[in-house]
């Protein structure tokens, strides 16, 4: 077996220079490509850049092929993709873009890589009042989907990751109250954002009240289903000096994998408390990084559902295993009272359903000094990002390595 | 409790035996003939020793529940509308503790299914003309 340190030469090599969205809604009518060009357009300029500057593009495997593909964005910006790249799949993907764009850079393949993310599925479902394209065909079309879980009822992310919650309220006595306090702090922070689709302040009762959708989920457990796009640009660590923007660096990037499939990640997993890949990806990015949990200031967890960011703070070091709920409940993620904030714009429970490429931009900005709903002083911050067989940490920070 | 009204794909290879056990009323797994470990999700090769001598055996049916899920909803999805609200979970058949099979479980007595508790299938016909199993705790 291979050891799993290693890339510790990666550390600060590069600096994402450039952010840009577009068109955050709950059904905005616009299609993807649209979203996805608006949004890499503002990520390009935000680093003072131009389209034709543009060399390298990373994206995730799942989604992105489907929507807007990488060779579809370097046709409609004009830019040549010498370095072409499709990461990990979802979540895991986008936050794993960076190790891939690091390795081109440094290896003079690319200069700028560009990242992205966007969707129209709001508009989407608005339309055709049932999912065709996005996360629920994404799975009816499977052979194995189809035969082994369907036909009894297991289906939707909802019930997948449920199953997750329902082990952990098992072997832990995680409560529903404490899902309710991720439900609801997470909100908290969204109030303050200017973007985030729900911003209205919830309390315990609002979230008992919510409807139970795959017990043990409420609707206000799960994640938006939004439209909207994101992207951002990397550049060497030298590069990013000229950049118009503060440089935020990539100190440490981690990915994770278990030997299961996209089919049978979500059921064959074999401990129900722990995401899939989410054990290994943390220890890689805080190795790379040279950095321990208590360095960290804030943290973008990817929140499909509570459960999920209740999982991510166990498996970063944030607290002991079954201790998330606790950690929540009596230590608090909100940027204004909490010990350590999570999920500061709201997340993909409050904020918008962007496969996390949202939680990305919102640690470039916290690490600027720019969010909405500012960590006073955030000098070093974690991304983490879930599929159903892999899953990827990230670690930003505003110090240059000195080489 | 119903079957969702969805139908499975017997084209693909890999997993159509699973159904045809059903229809015989058994509850079949593929095993690796070598090295007897269950190959589950089905593949074509055994990932334990790379022997290509896996085939499809019949189990006891038994199986234990190792978590739960109650759909109240039908997230829109049509062979969801008219069966909800249901159980689903992932059992593990006593033969192959590492395999994790998705049931339709019946509604229990009173309250929730348990994790742990063991579980039997009765074979039911669909809506769409082939048996199913429906899992029920064993008394």
């Amino acid at each position: 077996m291979g050891t799993a340190s290693g890339g510790k030469q990666l550390r600060g090599r590069i600096a994402i220079t450039g952010i840009g969205e577009s068109g955050f809604s709950d059904a905005g009518g616009v299609s993807a490509d649209r979203l996805v060009y608006n949004a890499c357009l503002e990520a390009i300029e935000d680093a003072g850049l131009t389209p034709s500057d543009i060399d390298g593009v990373v994206v995730e495997n799942s989604m992105t092929p489907d929507t807007v593909s990488t060779s579809e964005i370097s046709e409609s910006l004009g830019f040549d993709r010498r370095f072409s790249a499709h990461s990990l799949n979802v979540g895991a993907g986008i936050v794993a873009s960076p190790l891939l764009a690091a390795q081109a850079i440094e290896q003079g393949l690319a200069d700028h890589v560009i990242s992205y993310f966007g969707s129209d599925w709001g508009t989407e479902r608005e339309q055709k009042g049932s999912f065709e394209g996005g996360p629920y065909s994404y799975h009816t079309k499977k052979p194995y989907k189809r035969n082994l879980e369907i036909p009894f009822g297991y289906v939707t992310q909802a019930a997948y990751i449920g199953a997750f919650a329902q082990r952990h309220m098992h072997e832990f006595g995680t409560t529903t109250e404490q899902l309710g306090e991720i439900a609801i702090q997470t909100r908290t922070n969204a109030a303050e954002n200017e973007k985030a689709l729900k911003q209205e302040p919830l309390i315990m009762q609002d979230y008992l009240d919510s409807p139970m959708l795959a017990d043990p989920f409420r609707l206000l457990d799960c994640c938006l289903i939004s439209d909207g796009a994101g992207a951002f640009v990397m550049s060497s660590a030298e590069a990013a000096q000229e950049a118009p923007t503060s440089p935020v660096y990539v100190k440490g990037v981690g990915t994770g994998t278990e030997r299961t499939s996209t089919n049978s990640g979500l059921t064959q997993q074999h401990d129900f408390t722990r995401l899939p890949g989410g054990a290994k990806s943390g220890p890689k990015a805080y190795e790379m990084a040279g950095v321990s949990p208590s360095d960290i200031d804030f943290a973008e967890l990817y929140d499909s559902f509570t459960i999920t960011t209740l999982i991510q703070l166990e498996e970063l070091g944030f607290c002991e295993k079954g201790e998330g709920g606790t950690f929540v409940e009596e230590r608090g993620i909100t940027v204004e009272d909490g010990d350590l904030p999570v999920n500061t714009h709201g997340g993909l429970l409050s904020q918008a359903y962007l496969l996390g490429i949202n939680h990305v931009i919102e640690a470039v900005r916290q690490l600027r000094g720019t969010a909405d709903n500012q960590v006073e002083d955030a000098s070093l911050g974690v991304v983490a990002g879930e599929a159903s067989c892999e899953h990827s940490t990230l670690i930003l920070g505003t110090e240059e390595e000195r080489q | 409790m119903t079957h969702p009204n969805i139908e499975p794909d017997m084209d693909h290879e890999l997993t159509a035996p699973y159904w045809e056990g059903f229809q015989e009323e058994e509850v079949r797994l593929p095993q690796c003939q070598d090295c007897n470990e269950y190959v589950w999700y089905p593949r074509p090769i055994c990932p334990a020793c790379h022997s290509q001598s896996v085939e499809w055996v019949a189990t006891s049916g038994r199986a234990e529940l190792f978590t739960w899920v109650g759909m109240e909803y039908h997230f829109r999805l049509p062979f969801l509308k008219d069966v909800v609200p249901l159980y689903t979970g992932l059992a593990a058949p006593v033969e192959a503790p590492d395999v994790r099979i998705p049931v339709l479980i019946d509604d229990p007595a009173d309250g929730d299914p348990d994790i742990g508790m063991e579980l039997l299938p009765e074979f039911l016909e669909t809506e769409y003309g082939m048996k199913a199993p429906l899992y029920r705790p064993v008394e």
